[in-house]
């Protein structure tokens, strides 16, 4: 052929080798996804079958694994172990091992990480939006924004670990709390709330424990115990010397108290009372054991309790790996936001504010309604992600507990929600690393390692095809 | 230029000119707004996008702005009703505006205030995507009114005042996405006169409509002058002969002529203001 469109040799080889190249990396990403995957389905799909729905609802136990004296194998929970041992008290157990959280399931990492996910996504989304509403409806440009906007993008780059460590040093041990106890020693800082800060002006800030043999009078900031015929009476006086309280032994519900252990501390304190002189007493604080019969006395005589406000942090819990996640998915959700923001036609904001409306008025009647689906679904995008982070939490509030964070709570009939959030829980992605880390390494640990992953990954990837098919439905649905 | 508009309404409109015209010789006659000197700069005084402006705005009359895209129309409309606000480097330079004998440049003026008595259409139709009447209702709603039947009362006064009554009292709850555009500039208008302006500024309100729509329109703001003082800015000088009492024209920030519309555009004093409405340039 000899036309002027003949082709050329050279240039053809060249772009067999580029699409070569091209395709074998896109062919790359694919193979790596199918080997990641495919390990982790042909591992762990055999555990989830044998272990069936029980590998979700039974916490991490402790398993045994033995050869019996026809040389067969057992793994055995404690509980199973235990039975076995009754059914043949004669039988021969040989090279018995035993191995933590490889028995069981894990229903309380997966609970645990639901916790933290939803403790992040309220702080994170409440902060983000509010954040992100003032960059782009409020603030004017100026240097000062500038410098925030900086701070947002490089809060981006900061590797999790250092969030990890910010939130241990911050949120664990220097975050200010009101805590009921005594600040803890590490408190960089603490002040006794006034009493007149309190919801009541009755409080037993400063009371001290008295006693009289005769009936009581009258004193200031003062439980005074006297012994009548008919058991202990209780006077609690308030600051101006009023009676405020005069509760007796058997008005106490008789079942409750110890009462013998009162008798006790009243003694001891009667003793020491008695060595010192009644200034004395009164200008020392109060002493270990009065504090301890106060604690006693506290809900029997309903007395309110003293309250700090202490730069002590919350100790690693809940809370504070929630807060510590939060910190590092605030730049991802500050940047949904604007984005949803920006998505919204100027014209409602021009429309709203001539006719009238304040910016308030504006941003909640004509912006943000239009703006918060998007919000929502990327920022829980981008939150979503951080179910599957490790660093963050290790130091914060993750631990191996083995235990459902709301057990034992429930103290005479009433949950204590505020140490709810103070516990610590576990984690699936922290679970997984003691799995694989922290405990003895042998065959009894390898199905639950297995196990776990593969749920995990489901969980992690059905979030996201979830918040990815609902960002497009609304964005279909939103359209102006 | 494409003569948009039918005969009919046009020939009509002159004639209600015409009437008016007698009635007031003098543009200055009870301004309802006055602006003096007034310079204007988005860019805190380096440049001014409106130089020493000056001119009265009469009460219960149509005043069209027009002048080639750019010259200032808009932004000294935006001016009236402070708009401008938003942009954190606009500043009024130099002079005042005086909306019914108040400056408006005041600190102690509350735009919120402003605004009620200074109602705005925009260019492009912006309604809400909500509900037809929820759109009227926005101004009483966030105006505080509670009272259903009130509410109701002023969304009907309004709608049958911006002629869409009987185009949609059947579907009020239908969302407004769903008007054709003139149908839903209509409803912006509704929705400004809900909250009782005495003064309505209108930005292009006609640019985006198709012919039939605009004549609609048009109809719509010549009736409006017996009860609103209307300004409204435009770049089609046949509008402005249709629906003004008087007009201004404006050239790269500066008020070149204003003056009765009849006048203007039959016997310009300015050799610029000749050169544009003859089409030789903008
Ligand atoms: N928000 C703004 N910031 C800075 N300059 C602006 C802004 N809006 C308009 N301008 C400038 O002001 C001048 C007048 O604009 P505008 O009032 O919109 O003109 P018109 O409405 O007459 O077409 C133009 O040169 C435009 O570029
Ligand atoms: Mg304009």
């Amino acid at each position: 052929m000899d036309s002027k469109f003949e082709r050329k040799k050279g240039r053809v080889s060249a772009e067999l080798i580029a699409t070569l190249i091209l395709r074998g990396a896109t062919y790359l990403v694919i193979l790596s996804f199918l080997l990641i995957m495919g390990r982790i389905v042909v591992r762990g799909a055999p555990v989830l079958a044998k272990e069936g729905i029980s590998f979700l609802t039974e916490r991490p136990k402790i398993l045994f694994g033995f050869y019996d004296e026809n040389e067969k194998y057992h793994r055995l929970s404690s509980q199973e172990f235990r039975e076995y041992q009754k059914e043949n008290p004669n039988g021969i157990i040989l090279s018995k091992q035993s191995a933590n959280y490889s028995g069981g399931g894990i229903k309380s990492p997966l609970i645990g990480t639901l916790f933290l996910v939803l403790i992040c996504i309220v702080l994170a989304m409440s902060t983000g939006i509010a954040a992100a509403v003032y960059l782009s409806e409020y603030s004017k440009r100026g240097p000062f924004i500038k410098v925030v906007r900086l701070a947002i993008i490089n809060l981006a780059g900061v590797p999790s670990i250092v969030f990890g460590l910010f939130g241990l040093a911050f949120f664990c041990y220097f975050f200010p709390v009101i805590t009921k106890s005594a600040p803890a020693e590490r408190s960089a800082k603490a002040w006794e709330i006034p009493t007149w800060m309190y919801p009541s002006n009755f409080a037993d800030e400063g009371y001290r424990i008295d006693m009289a043999d005769t009936p009581p009078d009258s004193g200031s900031r003062k439980i005074i115990v006297h012994k009548a015929d008919d058991g202990l009476e209780f006077s609690v006086f308030n600051a101006r010397g009023a009676i405020v309280k005069r509760v007796k032994q058997y008005e106490i519900d008789a079942t409750k108290p110890t009462w013998v252990d009162i008798e006790n501390d009243l003694a001891t304190i009667k003793s020491m009372r008695d060595s010192q002189s009644p200034e004395v007493f009164y200008q020392s604080s109060r002493t270990v054991e009065e504090e301890a019969l106060i604690s006693k006395l506290r809900p029997l005589l309903k007395l309110k309790r003293r309250l700090w406000l202490s730069f002590q942090g919350w100790e690693p819990s809940m809370i504070a790996a929630g807060c510590t996640l939060a910190c590092m998915v605030l730049p991802i959700v500050i940047t949904a936001c604007e984005e949803s923001l920006r998505a919204v036609p100027q014209g409602f904001r021009d429309a709203a504010l001539s006719l009238g409306a304040t910016q308030w008025q504006t941003v909640r009647k004509s912006v943000l309604p239009y703006a918060l689906p998007g919000m929502l679904t990327a920022s829980v995008l981008g939150i979503l992600r951080v179910a599957g982070e490790t660093a963050p939490i290790m130091y914060t509030g993750a631990f191996a507990t083995g235990n459902l964070p709301w057990v034992g709570l429930r103290e005479e009939g009433v949950w204590k929600v505020g140490e709810f959030f103070q516990r610590g829980c576990e984690a699936m992605p922290y679970h997984i690393y003691i799995l694989s880390a922290k405990i003895p390494q042998s065959d009894l640990v390898r199905p639950m390692q297995d196990g776990a992953v593969l749920v995990f990954m489901l969980i992690v990837m059905a979030l996201a095809t979830t918040s990815v098919i609902l960002r497009m439905r609304i964005r279909k649905k939103l359209k102006w | 230029m494409p003569v948009v508009n039918e005969n009919r309404s046009s020939s009509e409109m002159t004639s209600a000119r015409d009437k008016n015209n007698s009635e007031d010789e003098k543009l200055a006659n009870e301004a309802v707004i006055e602006v003096e000197n007034l310079s204007f700069s988005y860019d805190l005084g380096k440049t001014n996008t409106l130089r020493d402006i000056n001119l009265n705005i009469p009460k219960n009359k149509v005043t069209a702005f027009i002048g080639p895209s750019g010259c200032g129309k808009s932004t000294l409309l935006r001016c009236f009703n402070r708009m401008n606000d938003t942009i954190a480097t606009a500043k009024i330079t130099a002079g005042s505006i005086k909306i019914m004998g108040s400056d408006v440049s005041n600190p102690r003026v509350d735009p919120i205030l402003l605004r009620k008595e200074i109602g705005m259409v925009f260019q492009k139709s912006n309604p809400f995507p909500k509900s037809v009447y929820e759109n009227v209702a926005f101004g009483l709603r966030i105006g505080g009114e509670r009272n259903k039947t009130a509410i109701d009362e002023i969304v009907e006064e309004s709608l049958k005042r911006a002629a869409l009554w009987d185009e949609v009292k059947d579907r009020l709850k239908e969302s407004a996405l769903s008007l054709s555009g003139g149908q839903q500039q209509r409803l912006c208008i509704a929705r400004t006169i809900a909250v009782q302006p005495s003064v309505i500024l209108m930005d292009e309100p006609c640019s985006a409509l198709d012919p039939v729509a605009t004549t609609v329109v048009e109809e719509l703001i010549t009736t409006l002058r017996e009860d609103y003082t209307v300004v409204v800015v435009t770049h089609n000088m046949q509008q402005a002969t249709r629906v003004s009492d008087s007009t201004a024209f404006f050239y790269l920030g500066e008020l070149i002529e204003y003056d009765l519309t009849s006048k203007l555009f039959t016997n310009p004093a300015k050799k610029q203001t000749e050169d544009y409405i003859s089409g030789r340039f903008g």
